[in-house]
C-alpha cells in the first residue's frame, strides 16, 4: 500500500517539473526570437562597415596601422563568451571545452596565455580549473549592448597597441541556424586579410564594393579613416560575437528545456503504468483473501 | 518638393533607424556639414558629433548623430554611428543633467579636456535637435 502512495507521490513531483521545463521552454522560445532578430539587425551595420573598410584600405597609400600589424612579444589573449544562466544543456560546456583544448594546444607550444571570460558560468568553471582570469565580467545581460561590448573592445585594443597582448581570440558559440550552432574560436587582433582588400571582403562573403574603380572622395585621407574605422569594425565583429552567442544560449535553452519537458512526460507514463500495475495487484490479492476465506468457511 | 531618388539609410550595431527616400541630407561631418545631392561623386567620410538634415522625408527630418561614417555611392546615402536618435527619443532634462555635470567637471589633462568637449558638443547637439 505504503508503495502506491509513493507512486502517486513522486508522479505529481514530475508532473510540477514537467510544468516548470515547460514554462522555461516557451520563455527560451520568446527570447531567442528576440535574440535573432537582434542578431540579424547587426548584419547591414556589418557588411557596410565590411565595404568601407575594403574602400579605405584600398586608396590608402600605407597601410601603417598598429591593429594590423602583427604583435612579435605578448601574450595570446583569449575570451571566452558563456552565459550568466545554466539550464541551457551543452552549451556552456561545448564552448569551454573548445577554449580549454585551445589553451592547453598554445601552452605546449610554449605560448603565454591570458584568458577573458564574459558570463558567470564561464568564469566558475575556470576558477574551478584554477585558471587565472585577466578579465572577468559577468554583469552582460541576455541582451548584450553595444556600449558594454565597445567598452571591452576598447581595452582589448588598447592593450594590443601597448603590445600587452600578441592576438586576441574570441571562443563563442556561433549561431548558423536554428539547428545549427558550432563552438568556434575566431581571431579579431591582428586584423587578418586587409593587405588584399578585396581577398577580405571576399572571405567575408560581402558584395564587392558599389562602385569600385570609381575614385571616391575621402575625407579625412584613408589613412586617416582607416584609425577610426579599423577600431570600429574590431567592436562591430565582437558585438556580433556576442549576439551570436545570445542567440545560441536562448536555442540551447530550447532544446534543453524541451528534452527536459518530453523526458517528465516519459516518466509520467511510466510511473502511471506502474502505480495502475500496483493497484491491480492490491484488489487481485484483496480478492484472493475473500474467496480464500469464502471456501474456509464454506 | 525635390523628387526623393535618393536613398538614405542610418544604421548602429543594434538596429537600422531608418531606411527612406530623400531629395536631398546635410551630413555633419568631422570638419563641418556637407550638403549631399543627387548624383554626387563617391564619398566616404568620417562624421563629428552633430545633426543630420534630411530633406524630402517624412518619417524624420532631424536626426542626431553621435560621430561615425558615412558613404555616399550610386545615390546611396549610408550613415554608420554607434549610436543615432529622433528627436522624440531625447530626454530633455537627461541632457540637460548630463551638460550640467560635464561643465562642472574638473579637467586639467588634455585628454580630460578632450572628452568634456565632445560630451559638451554631444548635448548641446542634442539640445538643439530638440529645440532647445
Amino acid at each position: 500500500m505504503a508503495n502506491r502512495r509513493d507512486l502517486v507521490k513522486r508522479r505529481k513531483s514530475v508532473r510540477n517539473i514537467r510544468k516548470i521545463t515547460r514554462t522555461m521552454q516557451l520563455i527560451a522560445t520568446a527570447r531567442f526570437q528576440a535574440a535573432m532578430s537582434r542578431a540579424i539587425a547587426t548584419k547591414p551595420y556589418a557588411s557596410t562597415m565590411g565595404n568601407m573598410v575594403a574602400a579605405a584600405a584600398q586608396s590608402a597609400t600605407n597601410l601603417d596601422q598598429p591593429l594590423l600589424k602583427v604583435n612579435d612579444s605578448g601574450q595570446t589573449a583569449i575570451l571566452v563568451l558563456t552565459s550568466n544562466r545554466g539550464f541551457c544543456g551543452g552549451y556552456n560546456g561545448n564552448v569551454l571545452r573548445l577554449a580549454m583544448e585551445t589553451v592547453a594546444g598554445k601552452k605546449s607550444d610554449g605560448i603565454d596565455v591570458s584568458l577573458n571570460a564574459v558570463g558567470k558560468k564561464g568564469i566558475a568553471y575556470l576558477r574551478f580549473l584554477g585558471e587565472e582570469m585577466d578579465m572577468q565580467d559577468g554583469s552582460i545581460e541576455e541582451q548584450p549592448r553595444f556600449e558594454q561590448v565597445s567598452g571591452i573592445a576598447d581595452s582589448m585594443m588598447e592593450a594590443y597597441r601597448e603590445k600587452r597582448i600578441a592576438s586576441l581570440h574570441v571562443c563563442y558559440m556561433q549561431f548558423i541556424s536554428t539547428g545549427v550552432q558550432k563552438p568556434v574560436i575566431t581571431q579579431l587582433l591582428p586584423i587578418a586579410g586587409l593587405d588584399g582588400a578585396e581577398d577580405d571582403a571576399e572571405s567575408n562573403g560581402e558584395a564587392p564594393k558599389p562602385g569600385t574603380g570609381t575614385k571616391i572622395d575621402f575625407s579625412p585621407e584613408p589613412a586617416e579613416l582607416l584609425d577610426e574605422l579599423l577600431p570600429a569594425s574590431v567592436r562591430m565583429r565582437l558585438f556580433q560575437c556576442f549576439t551570436d552567442a545570445a542567440a545560441s544560449e536562448q536555442v540551447a535553452r530550447m532544446i534543453a528545456m524541451k528534452a527536459a519537458t518530453d523526458a517528465a512526460g516519459d516518466m509520467i507514463k511510466l510511473l502511471t503504468q506502474k502505480y495502475n500495475r500496483a493497484r491491480q495487484t492490491a484488489i487481485t490479492m484483496e480478492l484472493l483473501d475473500i474467496i480464500g476465506g469464502a471456501a474456509a468457511i464454506s | 518638393m525635390a523628387e526623393t531618388n535618393l536613398t538614405c539609410t542610418v544604421l548602429t550595431p543594434e538596429r537600422t533607424v531608418l531606411d527612406a527616400k530623400v531629395s536631398g541630407a546635410v551630413i555633419p561631418s568631422h570638419d563641418g556639414e556637407v550638403g549631399i545631392l543627387l548624383n554626387r561623386a563617391p564619398l566616404l567620410c568620417r562624421l563629428g558629433v552633430g545633426i543630420l538634415k534630411i530633406d524630402g522625408c517624412e518619417e524624420a527630418k532631424q536626426l542626431f548623430v553621435n560621430a561615425g561614417f558615412a558613404e555616399v555611392a550610386n545615390n546611396k546615402i549610408t550613415i554608420l554611428t554607434e549610436q543615432a536618435l529622433m528627436p522624440d527619443e531625447v530626454d530633455a532634462e537627461k541632457v540637460q543633467a548630463a551638460q550640467e555635470e560635464a561643465r562642472n567637471r574638473l579637467a586639467t589633462t588634455a585628454e580630460e579636456q578632450d572628452k568634456r568637449n565632445t560630451d559638451l558638443a554631444r548635448c548641446a547637439a542634442k539640445l538643439k535637435l530638440i529645440g532647445q
